[in-house]
Order: structure tokens, then sequence, then C-alpha cells
């Protein structure tokens, strides 16, 4: 069976994830980590970077490094949404043909897609490292509240990536299906409260025998851990204005370096009451020469800072559970998913709200990679009986735009996917050949207010008077939340054309181009699996080399032969030069070497140990 | 297989017969026969024989088979069972579609249903009573029967039955009317239920609508209104179902609701007119063209309504 990996594309960090051998796993990056940061950069020398290299650059590059490229995802750069984000980000974004926003990287010019793709490739590239094989296939997580557009923009993503979505899921059921994998059937309604870097998702779900029904979910997608830096940015940055009448936010790097430090304080007050933040040389004044900043940061501090901001979270959970039409004490298990979720005070704030301890059987960085990974399992396997299956709603109303600006619903939020509605439209002139349909989505009373999916032109209608003719639209949800559109003529039966006049999205021509492109970085990357599974058992070797000297020294000096230190060192240094120049085979030899000398070494070391305790 | 030749259908045969006879019995199967339950079926048990049809009907079930002219009879049959689902598991609109389907159903549904009907109004006098009696506890222990209806109420509303939680949730604010989380709970049920209720009238207005029933969508509409009188949506179709009527009397009403819900939507302006006119209001009718020309000076249909007068 082709495998297919589980992918959770975050605004922070993502997460790779596949179901081996029937046991879900999360697949370590190529540096060893399980997250790898959602920060692509374009180093000094002209490379991509992605991932942990890109983010410990970012301080010294900050306007060639994009964080947070999925607050751009499906928005068209004029829309609010987008506007209100910009001022945000250290890098540049411009507005590019179709009114989309072009993130500008050295000389050249990036959609989101493209960026989100880098990051997906990345990850592909290290599960091909972890399972020897290639990798075409993934089921990518979005957040619940993600509309068309954002859907899109990241299947978009995964097809310039070279992998084949099978499916979009929402974060929140994922993280649900992570929950259920292997338990007990037993009937039961849980929530998932997921507060990540800058995104906020609650969901109420109910499991019966494998089926995941989700009852309902919301959202607020200007609410996250950011924020919580955002607010001992502001702390530290105000206590040195009023010092040094020096506003740090105004300095780029100084700005880059605040933020860092502000996210590591914030998150050693989740295991301690009291931190420091020190950043020598943040600026420097045209009097006193350089500054430094340093301050004391306590946990209650931080909890007074966030108290609105938690406050908030907790509302979005009431309205949920109103829409779920349950009462929290009726919750079973509530998960935090999330990094973010790690500060006590989050804790404390949820247990509160339901009564009882949330749920610790999940990983909050890692849940929604993991239950995307079964999902994707689930699916190709192909056996309908014993899987899980997932029945999600539509997180927004959708509908059309109708005279005077309304917004008419069609579909409303909540509806489990897939489905489908129709619309009658009516001619309203004689002769009328044409007619325009704005589709929208949202739950404002006035269209404009609302999400513009797209402007669809009916033509070719029959020639006749108006009210005559009545044109029946059907409007279709697919389980991965995609919105399409099709129309017949309800008299006649014949199919009508639509045509897409607006959409935010990238075009045919544009996405082949940027697979293609894609691809052949893919091929410069690429490298031979099972060179790479020599590599990882290299690397695992000389670390354990490296824990095993001090003692090894020590033994030398009782009785441990010199030499057969020397002949380790030797081949130690040899493994080195051929991972460097890439000598699998070589390599091989040296894995198997290296593997022996370790177990002598060991031995050696134990029975030196037994002699000196016998001897004293 | 040759070229050409479709692929074989991978579906299990007693699957694609259900599916034809579905298809067959569009407009006939009730929904419990459809969700294999009996009429008089609490909210528990539909919710399990839902959650365990899905497998059956969900599109997922069956990734990556070949369905042939299987797989749009398999999305719809998944659809009708949401749609049963979300009927059956709110009271209201159960009695609702009870009433409304009474003579469709077999006539062991129907037993069930009048069965079902009588178990709940006895039980609903039995609780009544248990209530009264709880009413005239004294003292301290007040708040604690207080307390106990409240959790009941919470019950009910999970398991779909608001008009018992909201007849619960009364007792307990007269029990302890200080606690606040019982006056909230029950002024969001009652919101709840009156929404609700104008919800469903307006979708079925719609269908009968869309079924050219004037005069049934028109008394919808109507009642839509009544219930939450916010929407204009309501308001805008009573005022077409009557003109498609001829009443154009009511026309009028409707049209000048719709313009006070909706003033800035241009077909109850247009409707107004039109109703003016028909009842030789021409001054009035030519007030309510100057406003939409104001707005939309090429209003044709607008233009066409003024030159006539
Ligand atoms: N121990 C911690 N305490 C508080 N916040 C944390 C902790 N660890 C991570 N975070 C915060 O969690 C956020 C990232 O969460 P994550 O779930 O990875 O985000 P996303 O889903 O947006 O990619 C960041 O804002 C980070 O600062
Ligand atoms: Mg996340």
């Amino acid at each position: 069976m082709e495998p297919v990996i589980g992918i959770d594309l975050g605004t922070t960090n993502s997460v790779v994830a596949i179901v081996h051998g029937g046991v879900p796993t999360v697949i370590p990056n190529r540096s060893g980590y399980r997250l790898t940061p959602s920060v692509v950069a374009l180093a000094k020398n002209g490379k991509r970077l992605v991932g942990q290299l890109a983010r410990r650059q970012a301080v010294t590059n900050a306007e060639r490094t994009v964080v947070a490229v999925k607050r751009l995802m499906g928005r068209k750069f004029s829309s609010r949404a987008l506007q209100d984000v910009l001022p945000r980000m250290p890098y540049t974004v411009i507005a590019g043909a179709h009114d989309d926003p072009q993130v500008v990287l050295g000389d050249k010019q990036h959609s989101p897609a493209e960026l989100s793709a880098m990051v997906l490739t990345e990850l592909r590239l290290d599960a091909e490292a972890f399972l020897g094989e290639s990798v075409s296939k993934a089921v990518i997580t979005v957040p619940a509240y993600f509309n068309d557009a954002q859907r899109n923009a990241t299947k978009d993503a995964g097809r310039i990536a070279g992998l084949e979505v099978i499916r979009i899921i929402n974060e929140p059921t994922s993280a649900a299906l992570a929950y259920g994998f292997g338990k007990s059937l037993d009937e039961k309604t849980i929530a998932i409260f997921d507060l990540g870097g800058g995104t906020f998702d609650f969901t109420v779900l109910h499991m019966f025998k494998g089926v995941f029904e989700v009852m309902a979910t919301g959202g607020d997608t200007l609410l996250g851990g950011e924020d919580f830096d955002a607010r001992i940015i502001d702390w530290l940055s105000q206590s040195f204005l009023e010092k040094h009448q020096l506003d740090l936010r105004r300095d780029k790097m100084a700005l880059q370096r605040l933020r860092d430090a502000a996210e590591k304080a914030k998150c050693e007050l989740s295991s301690m009451r009291q931190t420091e933040v020190n950043l020598p040389f943040i600026a420097a004044s045209p009097t006193a020469g350089p500054l430094h900043l340093q301050a004391t940061l306590t946990r209650e501090a931080l909890e007074q800072m966030a108290e609105d901001l938690i406050q908030r979270t907790l509302a979005v959970c009431a309205n949920v559970m109103a829409d779920a039409k349950v009462h929290a004490s009726v919750i079973a298990d509530v998960l935090l998913v999330g990094g973010q979720t790690r500060m006590p005070r989050i804790h404390d704030a949820v247990k509160g709200l339901f009564g009882k301890e949330p749920s610790k059987s999940v990983n909050p960085d890692e849940a929604v990679a993991v239950g995307a990974a079964i999902q994707g399992f689930s699916l190709i396997s192909g056996t309908a009986k014993e899987e899980m299956l997932l029945l999600d709603v539509t997180p927004h109303s959708l509908g059309i735009a109708i005279a005077g600006g309304y917004f008419s619903r069609i579909i409303h939020k909540n509806t489990t996917v897939p489905t489908s509605a129709h619309h009658v439209f009516t001619t309203v002139k004689d002769g009328q050949t044409s007619a325009k349909i704005t589709v929208v989505q949202g739950e404002n009373d006035l269209a404009a207010q609302n999400e513009l999916l797209g402007e669809f032109m009916l033509s070719g209608l029959r020639e006749a008077p108006r009210g005559q003719v009545d044109i029946s639209v059907t409007f279709d949800i697919s389980a991965d939340g995609i919105v399409s559109v099709s129309a017949v003529d309800a008299q006649t039966g014949v199919r009508q054309s639509i045509t897409v006049t607006a959409s935010s999205g990238l075009t045919e021509e544009e996405l082949r181009v940027a697979a293609a492109a894609n691809e052949d970085w893919l091929l410069t990357q690429r490298t031979d699996p099972e060179f790479e599974v020599r590599k990882a058992e290299a690397e695992r070797l000389f670390k354990e080399f490296e824990e095993l000297w001090p003692r090894l020294a020590q033994a030398a000096g009782s009785g441990l032969g010199q030499e057969a230190l020397q002949r380790a060192q030797a081949a130690l240094a040899l493994a080195r030069i051929q991972l460097l120049q890439r000598e699998s085979e070589g390599l091989a030899g040296s894995v198997e070497r290296l593997e022996r000398m370790l177990a002598a070494l060991r031995g050696a070391i134990d029975r030196t140990i037994e002699t000196t305790a016998g001897e004293s | 297989m040759t070229p050409g030749e479709p692929a074989p259908v991978e579906l299990p045969e007693d699957l694609q017969s259900e599916l034809d006879a579905l298809a067959a019995g569009e407009t006939t199967l009730s929904h419990y026969a459809l969700l294999g339950v009996a009429a008089d079926a609490d909210v528990r048990t539909i919710r399990r024989a839902y959650l365990e049809r899905s497998r059956r009907y969900h599109p997922d079930s069956w990734y990556g088979k070949q369905l042939g002219r299987f797989a749009p009879l398999l999305t719809r049959a998944f659809q009708r069972l949401n749609r049963a689902f979300q009927t059956l598991c709110e009271d209201g609109l159960r009695a609702e579609y009870d009433r409304d389907h009474l003579e469709k159903f077999s006539p062991n549904e129907r037993t069930q249903i009048l069965a079902r009907q009588a178990a709940e109004a006895d039980e609903s006098r039995r609780v009544q009573e248990r209530r009264s009696r709880l009413l005239r506890t004294k003292g301290f222990a007040r708040l604690g029967a207080a307390r106990q209806l409240y959790e009941q109420a919470l019950q009910h509303a999970n398991e779909g039955q608001r008009g018992l939680a909201i007849s619960a949730l009364t007792c307990a604010r007269e029990l302890d009317p200080e606690r606040k989380e019982i006056v909230q709970r029950l002024h969001d049920l009652e919101k709840e239920q009156v929404q609700l209720r104008a919800a469903s009238a307006l979708a079925v207005a719609r269908d009968q609508e869309d079924a050219r029933a004037w005069s049934k969508a028109l008394s919808l509409y109507a009642t839509a209104l009544q219930l939450n009188p916010r929407v204009a949506d309501a308001a805008l179709g009573a005022t077409r179902c009557a003109a498609a009527l001829g009443d154009f009397a009511q026309q009028l009403t409707f049209a000048l609701r719709a313009c006070e819900l909706a003033p800035m939507n241009l077909d109850g302006h247009l409707s107004a007119a039109r109703a003016f006119a028909a009842l030789k209001q021409k001054p009035r009718a030519k007030a309510q063209l100057q406003l939409i020309l104001a707005r939309e000076p090429h209003h044709s249909e607008a233009l066409a309504l003024m030159k006539s007068l």
C-alpha cells in the first residue's frame, strides 16, 4: 500500500506523521526534531532555507525570512483580513496580478501557496528519508474556520509540492482522531481547545463506534500565542521607552530580538514562576552609548497582561457549545491542542469552564498531524467496516448576493459535509441570456461583509420573456470543505456553462509552472534513501561514542588498551569523511565496524569497572 | 477489460439494490425507516442509528472504489440521512415532521408515533406533578431542588428535548430566582426555541414557494415573521407569494414590512410600488419608485412601471 503522510501545516510549526505498521508515528525531520518551524528564508548566499535553519537566522535576516505565511493563504491583497496582518510581518508583501498577495524575497516574488509548498516539500523529503521510499500522497490539515479560498490555496500548495492531497481535514477533528485511535468505542462527547501561534479553534464532537460527528465548531482567526508575545513585547518596550526615550519596536532587528526573547520568557513561565529577560546591546543612544535591556517577569504579571485574551477564548467556547446545543457538563473529555495551551493559566481556565481536568492523552504539538495520518490510512486502506469515519461540518454559511447587496444563505454553517443545495434563479428581463451569480461565505447579512468566493457567469440562456427561464444552480461542498457550483435550465434540463470571473487563486498555468520549478529543486535535494538511513545510523553512533568518551578515557587509564581507543578514533574520522563525500557503500562498512567497536568498548568498560570495584 | 467499457462497480450487491430502492422511494420512505429506527425511538437511539448508518452511506467509506452510476446515489443517500437526523433530533422539528407526514407513515409507524405522543404527554404530566411538589418545598431545600431541576434541564437540552428543558428551568427559576445560570440558560433556550421555529418555518416556506404552493408558502412566511420579527427574508418571501396570489393588500403589508427591515433592499420597494399601483394609489407608488431610482437610476423594472403610471 502506498504510504500516505499526514501533515499539520501550522502557522508557527509543522509536523508530519504516518501510520507505520498500524501505529501512528511522528516523523522526525532530518535534523532530528519532531516540529519543523513553518519558516522559509532566502539566505544571504542565495540558498533556500526551510525549518530550523531558516528560523535560526531570522534575527540577522528578518526581511528575507518568511514566517506565518499561513495567514496570507487564500486571501486577497486588498482584503481587510490581509491588511490587518501585514503590519505584523517583517517581510514585504505586494499585490500580484489578480489582487493576490506576493511575498518579495530578494529579486523574486512568491505566492503564499508556493512558500507553503516549500515547507511541504521539506516535510515530504523528511518523510522520504525516514521511510526510505518516495511519498506522493498526503492528507493536510487546515483550521476548521478556513474558507473555500483558503482550502483551495492549501490544496494548491500540496500540488506545487508534488503531493496528491487526497483530503483536506480540519485540525480539531484531526486531533480527535488521534485521541480516538485504538480507544474503546464508547459513546461520548468531547471538545477540542486548540490555541496555536496565531489562531484559536474550538470544536465539539460526538464519537460512537469509530464514527466522529462534529457537532459544532468555531474560533477566532486573530487570537494565538503571538498575541501573548505581543503583550510582553509591549510591556518590555514601553518601560524601555520610558527609561531611554527610545522605541525598540521601530528597529526591525531589535524587534526580532524582542520577539524571540518574549516568546522564550513566555514559554519559560509555563514551567517557572519567574524569569529574566536579558538583551544586551539592544540599541545605541547618541548620548549614552550602547543600551541593554534587562527585566524580570513573573507568571502572575504575564497572566494579568493576557487575561482578556483568555477570556476571549472562553467566550468562543460558550458560543460553540450553544451551537452544538450541549452544556459544558456533558463534555466527557477536553483535549488541549497547540503550543500555547501549555500555559498553566489556560489549563486552569479550561478546567474552570468544564469542571474537570483537561485530557492528557494527546500530545498538544503532534495530535493534529497524527490524526491526519490516521485519516489518510483509513481512507486508502479501504476496510470501511473497521476504520474511523469523520462526519465533519462546514464552518461558514454559503450563499449568494441578492438585490440590495443582501446575503441569502443557501447552506447553513455547521451543516455536515458532503452536502449540496440548489437555488432557482429566474430571469428578470425579457430575452435575458446571461446572469451573474456572486457566491459568498460568511455570517453577515450584508454580502459585502462576507468572503467573496467567486463570481460566476451563467451564459447562453434560452431566450424567452422574463420569468420564463428558471435556472437551477447547485452548490456542492465536498468532504474537503471545497465548494463547487453547477447549473441546469430547470425546464429543459440543459446544462448551463459557468465561468469563474473572480477568484484569488492561482491559474492552472501558474500552478503548473510552480510545480515544475519545485520538482527541479526537489531533484537536487532528493537523496538516495539508502544513504539517508546509513547517515542517520552513523550520526547515532557518533553521538553514542561522544557520550561514552569520558568513561572510555577514564577506563583507558586503568586497563583498557590505548590502542583500542586510537582505532576507534580512526574509524570515526573515516566515517565522517565518508559522510561528507556521500560514499554510501563505504559508510555502510564503517557503520558496521563502529557498531562492533562500540559493543566491544562497552564490554571492556564494564569489565574494568568490575575489576576496579573488586580491587578496592 | 476493453477500453471504453465502464469499470465494474465495487459496491456490495445489497448496497447497490438498497441505493436503487432509496432513489425510487425518494419521497415515500419516512425518516424513521431511513434511519432504521422505530417511530417512538428516543434521541439517543436515533443518533446512534445515524452514526452507524453513516458508515454505509458516507462516500468516504467507499473511498477509491469504482462507484459508477452509484456515486451520486450514495451522496444523495447520505444527505437524506443527514436531513432525517437533523429533523428527528430536535423535538420541535420532529413534532412538526410527525404532524405533516402522518398520512404517509406506515400503520405501524403511526401507532408508534401516537403511542410516543401519549407517553410524552404522560411523562410531561408526571414531571409537572413532581415539579409542583418540588415547588412546595420550603427553606434551604428549595435551593437543592432548584439545582436538581437545573441538572435535569441540562440533560433534557442535551437530548434535544428543549420543551422539557424549558419547563424544568422555569420551575427551577421559581425555586431559586437568584441563580444567574438558571435565568441565563432559560433565556438562551427560549430564544433558541423561537429562532429555531422561525428558521424552520422559513425553510419550509422556501420549499413551498419553490413548488409554487403560494398560499401555503405565504402563511409559513407570515408565521416565520411573527416568531422572529427581524427576518427581512420572511417579509420579502411573503410579499412575493402574495403578489403571485394577486392579494395586493397583503402584498403591500409585507412589502412595507420588508422595506422597514431592510431599507436597502430594492425588491421590497418594488413590490410596494406594484401593490400601490394595483390599489390605484399612484402618488405613493411613484414615491416608492423614486426611492429605487435614486439609488439605481437605470433600474429597468422601476423605469417601466414609472412610465406606465
Ligand atoms: N511551553 C509553552 N508555553 C507557552 N506557550 C508555548 C509553549 N510552547 C510553545 N508555545 C507557543 O505555542 C505557539 C505555537 O503553537 P503551535 O501549536 O505550534 O502553533 P501553530 O498551530 O500555529 O503552528 C507559539 O506561540 C509558542 O510561543
Ligand atoms: Mg496548530
